[in-house]
């Protein structure tokens, strides 16, 4: 019978540990692939990655002067768009992530602070 | 997770509520409900508090209690999670439905002194997966819960470790097979799977019962699992695109770059497979790995970047490109291949009512665009149309795209058949040197039966009939041994869908394997069903059935009894013909009788006997005509006709006197049962019988007799003198050896007396009766017995002097419907009476 209440004891203090794993290691991991996922989708529609890397390439294959130039331009443009909005959505991430991280710990400094 | 990553790592099984007693586990659990109620309570009594500090404390409680729910049900840790860790303990990986049923056998195992595995069976046969799963196995679950319990009743000695040890075996084998479906842990369903790995005698006793084995439980796991993915994806996305053509799906004429340019002329004469692939429909490809990784590797190099698929109708090369074509969309492609488009040009619309300079112009115009636009790479599906694409004016698509091609300008797919490879494109060196042939072969057995395993889940709502697991497995091992004029898996996923039809068509609700076998033996009309009592009575006295038609020769009539005895009951030798024999004997003895009437027997008709003459064969250029010319101009009669007709018997008639180089062809074939055409396809021999036929020393034979020798001491020294005509280790292959003996004038006599039933059976058609009494048999013999030609005089005779006769009667008008016929040998002479 003692050993029963020992395992409880020792499960309790494990589900208190497996509270803050799940909180800090699992939910990190978890919202770090949504990050990635997202910016993966969105370059198949704002190819930052492929506009750098024809970035001096005439626009569809019109290789007069204009062309080369126009490339440039709207290049620099979907780019700056697309560095825009990446890190929009990255800084909007980490504020997310950081009050997520705080969250039990705020919430444990508050209340024993409150009473 | 895969498994993989744990091996060499020690693996066990140890949670301490195994270790505690009964009220002690029972304490536990009341203990920890008791404390989640109170925790509730807390949290709810603490959050409405008016002190903000307790209120606060009061929501990170609920935190914690909404984070208790959210994994409920799931193990301490995931597999994942343990990799680092050695010893690695499994309980840590279990989810809790399955620890319950681990548990509650090991609890009642103690009590009841029974076998643990056996009350983890029992438990485990309670749930939805499990009881699904016997259904699809066709497996009353009633009679193996019957059994189950009958063997649990048997008291078990082993203690408390031991029991442990064996909870550990089991768990260990879950964990593989959880690592192999990718599961985060340790499931009830991977309990299930582990079962057949036991070294328990229990449970391998009861398995056996019910031939339930390892390949079968995975099967009906992953069946339950496919059905619940399945039930995400849309039935459209399985197989090529050939299913998905659709009009309204949005043309990207941009590529991400902005670099390449519209291609309007490619367009109307063309698929784009990368538009598809975005609509939503991926290319689902199960196997051909190899193959993928080829084509891959060739677009993606600077130099000749173009692939040419060669394999069979239904080998899968469209479902290979659609495949890549789904890549191409994902960027999980080579970054040479970033943001290209592949297009399918169709010729027939391209040549369509179009003159030789139209045809001209339409290529130019489509070629520049390719070029222009640069991220283009064409597929060209039936690449061998290309090559003769006008007969008027010789204007060959190839020959416009050939200077381009060499250029590395783009990228092209080709797809094409082994034999119009061979005809039309490997002679021309200027077409193979720019491309890189890669063969599509057919995907294995297991393969096939995964993509069955999802064909079944779609057409299971078309026909409201439930597949179960051993009518996917024999539709593919049916199709790949009897349909073989498709290959896999779409000869399966024929045979597949006749089979719920016709299930269908009765109002059956659940598709069975025997259902399967049924629609097989439809459509080849040849038994593939397990022997019936009847038909077992049959082949048990299949000498007597032969007897009928056959003449003496009891050793030959044995030889053929007993392998078809073999085939039927599923003992014959694998990997090989169903027999091979070689018939020796003088000529007229009954040899080419003996192979019909096997044809008849096992094959159901004469019609399924395949006869060649080797006297055809005696050149060495009738080895082209034999197995087909290697441009695949000609194609194998041997190879077409067992291609045509895999399941029949295959008569070589005067075998000694092929060309050498063809008898050598027969060392693979009666060795493996397989053989490889001009053309690089193998033709399966798996369900024939193959009788080779000889006369070669019919003279010994004659002369022995002569002697008054034994037939049994003539046949031993026959056989022994058989390595002056052949090859000594082809006349090994042969799995048995039959001298025919010379027909005394008895047997000929007998064998009259067939020959004029079988007359009188052609006269009642038209009703006239026929009878011939002892003096016309005895003046048939007595003209009709030469020993070195064996039956053959006699049926000559019958045909003049009865049959020649018997016809000028009857279109005299003298015998007529409903009059009889006798038939008298006088002297020399036959005499006919009429009686009305």
């Amino acid at each position: 019978m003692p050993l029963a209440f020992i395992y409880f004891i020792e499960r309790a203090l494990f589900r208190v540990g497996d509270f803050f794993r799940h909180w800090y290691m699992d939910a990190s991991r978890t919202m770090f692939h949504w990050l990635v996922s997202l910016l993966e989708s969105l370059d198949r529609t704002l190819a930052l990655r492929v506009t750098v890397r024809r970035f001096f390439e005439p626009l569809y294959q019109d290789w007069s002067v204009v062309g080369r130039i126009l490339g440039v331009v709207f290049r620099s443009i979907r780019s700056l768009i697309a560095i825009f909005l990446y890190a929009g959505i990255c800084l909007i991430w980490a504020i997310i992530y950081i009050v997520w991280v705080s969250l039990p710990l705020a919430l444990l400094f508050y209340g024993l602070s409150g009473i | 997770m895969d498994s993989a990553a744990f091996k060499d790592k020690t693996l066990l099984f140890d949670d301490p509520r195994l270790h505690l007693s009964g009220v002690g586990r029972f304490v536990v659990r009341v203990l920890s409900y008791t404390f989640l109620l109170f925790l509730t309570g807390a949290a709810i009594t603490l959050a409405l508090s008016d002190i903000r500090g307790l209120q606060v404390l009061g929501v990170l409680l609920l935190l914690f209690l909404l984070d208790r729910a959210w994994h409920a049900g799931r193990g301490d840790r995931s597999i994942r999670d343990l990799r680092n860790q050695d010893p690695v303990n499994l309980a840590k990986c279990v989810s809790s439905r399955t620890f319950g049923i681990l548990e509650r056998a090991f609890e009642r195992s103690g009590i009841k002194h029974s076998n643990v595995l056996l009350e983890v069976f029992q438990d485990l046969l309670h749930l939805p997966e499990v009881v699904t799963g016997f259904e699809r196995l066709e497996i009353s679950l009633e009679e193996f819960r019957t059994r189950l319990q009958a063997t649990l009743k048997e008291s078990s000695t082993d203690s408390h470790a031991e029991r442990l040890k064996k909870l550990e075996e089991l768990v260990v084998g879950a964990f593989e097979h959880a690592g192999r479906m990718h599961h985060s842990f340790i499931e009830p369903a991977d309990v299930f799977a582990a079962f057949p790995f036991l070294s328990d005698p229990a449970v391998a006793k009861l398995l056996n019962i019910f031939s339930l084995k390892a390949a079968d439980m995975e099967g009906v796991i992953l069946f339950g699992e496919l059905s619940r993915k399945l039930a995400r994806l849309s039935p459209s996305s399985l197989g090529s695109f050939g299913k998905l053509m659709r009009p309204g799906v949005r043309h990207r004429i941009m590529n991400r770059a902005w670099t390449a340019r519209p291609t309007p002329m490619l367009d109307s004469y063309s698929t784009d497979f990368t538009d598809l692939a975005r609509a939503g429909a991926a290319g689902f490809l199960v196997g051909h790995k190899a193959e993928l990784e080829r084509l891959l590797d060739v677009l993606a190099r600077p130099l000749n970047p173009n692939a040419l698929l060669v394999g069979e109708a239904g080998a899968g090369k469209e479902t290979l490109v659609a495949h890549f074509a789904a890549l191409l969309i994902k960027d999980e492609v080579p970054s040479a291949l970033f943001d290209k488009r592949l297009v399918g040009l169709d010729i027939a619309e391209l040549v369509a009512g179009a003159a030789p300079e139209e045809l001209h112009a339409r290529l130019q115009r489509i070629v520049g665009e390719i070029i222009e636009a640069g991220n283009i790479i064409l597929y060209l599906p039936d690449i061998h149309n290309f090559l003769k694409t006008s007969s008027s004016a010789y204007i060959s698509v190839a020959d416009a795209l050939v200077p381009i091609l060499r250029n590395n300008a783009f990228s092209v797919i080709g797809a094409t058949y082994p034999r119009e490879f061979a005809a039309s494109i490997e002679p021309r060196s200027d077409l193979t040197g720019i491309f890189e042939v890669i063969r599509v072969e057919e995907i294995s057995e297991s393969e096939a039966t995964t993509i069955l395993v999802y064909d079944a889940m779609i057409l299971e709502g078309q026909f409201k009939v439930r597949t179960t697991l051993g009518a996917i497995k024999n539709a593919v091992t049916l199709a790949k041994k009897y349909l073989r004029e498709k290959l896999l898996p779409t000869s399966a996923e024929e045979l597949l869908k006749s089979a719920l039809a016709l299930a269908s068509k009765r109002g059956d609700k659940v598709l069975r394997k025997e259902d399967v076998i049924k629609a097989v033996e439809a459509r080849v009309n040849v038994p593939v069903h397990e022997a019936t009592k009847e038909e077992a009575e049959k082949l048990l006295n299949l000498e007597k059935i032969i007897h009928e038609r056959m003449v003496d020769q009891e050793e030959a009539v044995k030889a053929v009894a007993d392998a078809l005895r073999a085939y039927r009951s599923g003992l014959a030798r694998k990997g090989g013909p169903i027999a091979t024999f070689l018939f020796v004997g003088p000529t007229g003895v009954g040899k080419t009788e003996l192979a019909k009437t096997l044809a008849r027997v096992e094959f159901g008709s004469e019609n399924a006997m395949v006869r060649f003459d080797m006297t055809e064969y005696q050149e060495v250029a009738s080895l082209r005509r034999f197995i087909g010319a290697t441009d695949g101009s000609v194609g194998g009669t041997l190879t077409r006709a067992v291609t045509e007709k895999p399941y029949c018997v295959v008569l070589l008639d005067e075998f000694e006197k092929a060309n050498p180089d063809i008898l050598d062809l027969f060392l693979q074939l009666l060795d493996d049962g397989r053989l490889t055409d001009a053309i690089g396809r193998t033709v399966s021999f798996e369900n024939t019988i193959i009788i080779a036929t000889s006369n070669a020393h019919s003279d010994l034979i004659n002369t022995a007799l002569r002697q008054g020798q034994p037939m049994m001491e003539i046949a031993e020294y026959l056989k022994s003198r058989l390595t002056d005509v052949f090859r000594p280790e082809l006349v090994n292959r042969f799995s048995k050896i039959v001298v025919f003996k010379n027909l005394s004038p008895d047997d000929l006599r007998k064998i009259a007396g067939l020959q004029l039933k079988e007359l009188g059976k052609t006269l009642e058609e038209q009703g006239i009766a026929l009878e011939a009494d002892a003096s016309a048999i005895d003046l048939l013999v007595k003209l009709g017995y030469e020993p070195q030609f064996g039956a053959r005089p006699l049926r000559r005779v019958i045909e003049e002097k009865i049959r020649a006769p018997l016809s000028e009667e009857i279109l005299k008008g003298n015998a007529s419907r409903g009059t009889t016929l006798t038939v008298r040998g006088e002297g020399d002479a036959f005499r006919f009476e009429v009686k009305s």
